[in-house]
């Protein structure tokens, strides 16, 4: 079961959108999505959503697997969806029946907020279809630089190094697993019968190897970044230094120009 | 009668899988009532993938494997029984141990089985003994024990399960010369009670001819060759090309050889090695 979980969402087309410099891309990103909750009605929706479109486009990553990412949430959705309709009064009666009553007013909200949902994700998709883990980690460390300014450096960076080997750990343990889930069935565990209670009784001789073990490369990654003489985040240079470029200003100019208009439609 | 048959079988991993083996490409071989078999073969060679495909943890995509004589696979059902009279001792068994205590730990696979508490104590204690675990590690904690310690708890949990194959990946890998010979001396005792086949997978070319008694040569997913030791490693020059490499004491044999000394290279341990130079010692000192 393990084998058919992939990992890191990253989709490398070369596009312009993943050459951007991913603080950029995160804090755009971010504003884009607090914009759909501010926009008023579907005119400020619809500059949203060309805006976001055109963004899906330009990033080369095949339509198919943005969609993929909505299939979880399509429950939500509906859901959401539903509660609009039965829940929001007024504009014309279209049917109603018992308690349930359709109004035009209600159709409109949950179609208002059916796109709004299915923007955000599409969205958040490409950051993380565009971003690879190491360059988000570094852009949520450079973002949160300011803190030291009030004695938060170290933290900052020991949450960015933190994010890092979690990330980088993710793969091996989950080759982990698998062998350790082969081992046991040689021995007969049997993890696919039995109730709930059988089931998870059936995941300890696989839990708690698998957490000796990742204690265990903690201690050994610690000993080698010690030897490495790791001190922290003080004087550490990096490799790659982000660096913004022109296409992210130009990017930015964009977002500054959609948020601006949705402003001036909430207020007039 | 073979106990166990591989009848050209492959297996590729699933595209989306995360995680990445070597597959397997039309193998078969087969094993006999207490033979051993060595399987050597580099990384990625696909050595873990076929061994995992001999006790149904894999299905292979085509080809047949016959336990028994009877088709593995026959009943989709009874893998889990199946699984039983394979035992499978994975590399660095020892992190798979998870109970409180060594004994609980030795436990878990006959009690999967579903024997009596008396028939696990009496096996345990079989076991244990012929594996040189004592009664005070039994009730510690699989987690205080040496590393070899563990390893040989590890290899009692799969004993006791009494399989009458024996399936060994790197059993010796990071043990010291001493737990290397005491693991060996157990894993021939476990033979001559039970008549088990084993098959073992190792990079020590004289761990394997000392215990094995035909080898496997894997490349490439593919069997290389497959014939007793004594025919694999007198191709010396077939094993080089596949960069793998003939028992360092053979090595001198070769060497002696090409100087022009009247030699077998047939010799793989140092016992015989040493028998046929102090044979020669003794011609020599006889001509002079």
């Amino acid at each position: 079961m393990i084998k058919n979980f992939t990992l890191g969402q990253y989709f490398n087309t070369a596009s312009v959108i993943h050459k951007m410099d991913p603080r950029f891309k995160i804090i755009q990103i971010i504003t884009l999505i607090v914009f759909l909750f501010l926009a008023p009605n579907f005119i400020g929706i619809g500059i949203l959503a060309i805006a976001i479109i055109f963004i899906l486009l330009i990033s080369k990553v095949p339509l198919k697997m943005y969609l993929r990412n909505l299939k979880p949430i399509i429950a939500i959705i509906i859901l959401t969806a539903l509660l609009n309709i039965f829940y929001v009064t007024g504009g014309t009666v279209l049917v109603s029946w018992w308690i349930f009553t359709i109004t035009t007013e209600g159709l409109l909200k949950a179609a208002f907020m059916a796109t709004r949902i299915i923007l955000m994700i599409l969205i958040s998709s490409v950051l993380t279809y565009t971003t690879t883990p190491t360059e988000l980690t570094d852009a949520i460390e450079s973002l949160l630089s300011p803190l030291k300014f009030i004695g938060l450096g170290e933290a900052v960076h020991t949450l960015a190094m933190m994010m890092t080997i979690a990330l980088r750990f993710i793969p091996t343990l989950t080759d982990e697993t698998d062998k350790i889930m082969s081992a046991q069935k040689a021995r007969g565990a049997d993890m696919e019968s039995g109730g709930i209670f059988k089931r998870l009784r059936a995941l300890m001789p696989i839990l708690i190897p698998l957490l000796f073990s990742s204690v265990r490369r903690a201690y050994e990654l610690a000993e080698a970044m010690d030897c490495r003489c790791y001190t922290g985040g003080k004087g550490r240079t990096r490799m790659k230094k982000l660096s913004p470029s022109l296409k992210d200003f130009v990017a930015l100019f964009i977002t500054i120009v959609i948020c601006t208009s949705i402003i001036l439609l909430r207020i007039f | 009668m073979s106990i166990l048959k591989a009848k050209k079988i492959s297996y590729t991993y699933p595209q989306m899988s995360s995680v990445h083996h070597a597959a397997i490409n039309d193998i078969s071989f087969s094993l006999d009532r207490g033979e051993t078999i060595g399987i050597i073969g580099h990384t990625g060679s696909g050595k873990s993938t076929l061994l995992q495909t001999l006790n149904g943890l894999i299905k292979p995509d085509s080809g047949t494997i016959f336990l028994h004589e009877k088709d593995l696979w026959e009943n989709q059902k009874e893998i889990y029984q199946k699984r039983f009279k394979v035992g499978l001792v994975f590399q660095y068994p020892e992190y798979q141990l998870f109970e409180e205590t060594a004994y609980k730990d030795i436990a878990y696979g006959p009690k999967n089985m579903g024997f009596s508490d008396e028939e696990i104590h009496s096996r345990i204690s079989e076991y244990a003994k012929l594996l040189g675990i004592s009664k005070e590690n039994l009730n510690k904690s699989p987690f205080e024990l040496s590393g070899g310690e563990k390893r040989r708890v590890a290899l009692a949990g799969i004993l006791t399960m009494e399989p009458d194959i024996l399936v060994l990946d790197e059993p010796t890998a990071g043990l010291d010369p001493i737990g290397r010979t005491m693991l060996f001396k157990a894993v021939t005792e476990y033979q001559k009670k039970t008549n088990a086949g084993v098959i073992i997978v190792s990079h020590s070319m004289e761990d394997l001819s000392k215990m094995c008694d035909k080898l496997l040569v894997l490349s490439g997913g593919k069997v290389k060759k497959f014939g007793t030791v004594k025919e694999v490693f007198l191709d010396s020059e077939e094993l080089n090309k596949l960069g793998l490499d003939v028992p360092m004491i053979t090595r001198v044999m070769l060497e002696l050889k090409s100087k022009g000394l009247d030699v077998p290279i047939d010799i793989f341990t140092a016992d015989e090695c040493a028998e046929v130079l102090l044979k020669l010692i003794k011609r020599g000192g006889s001509n002079d």
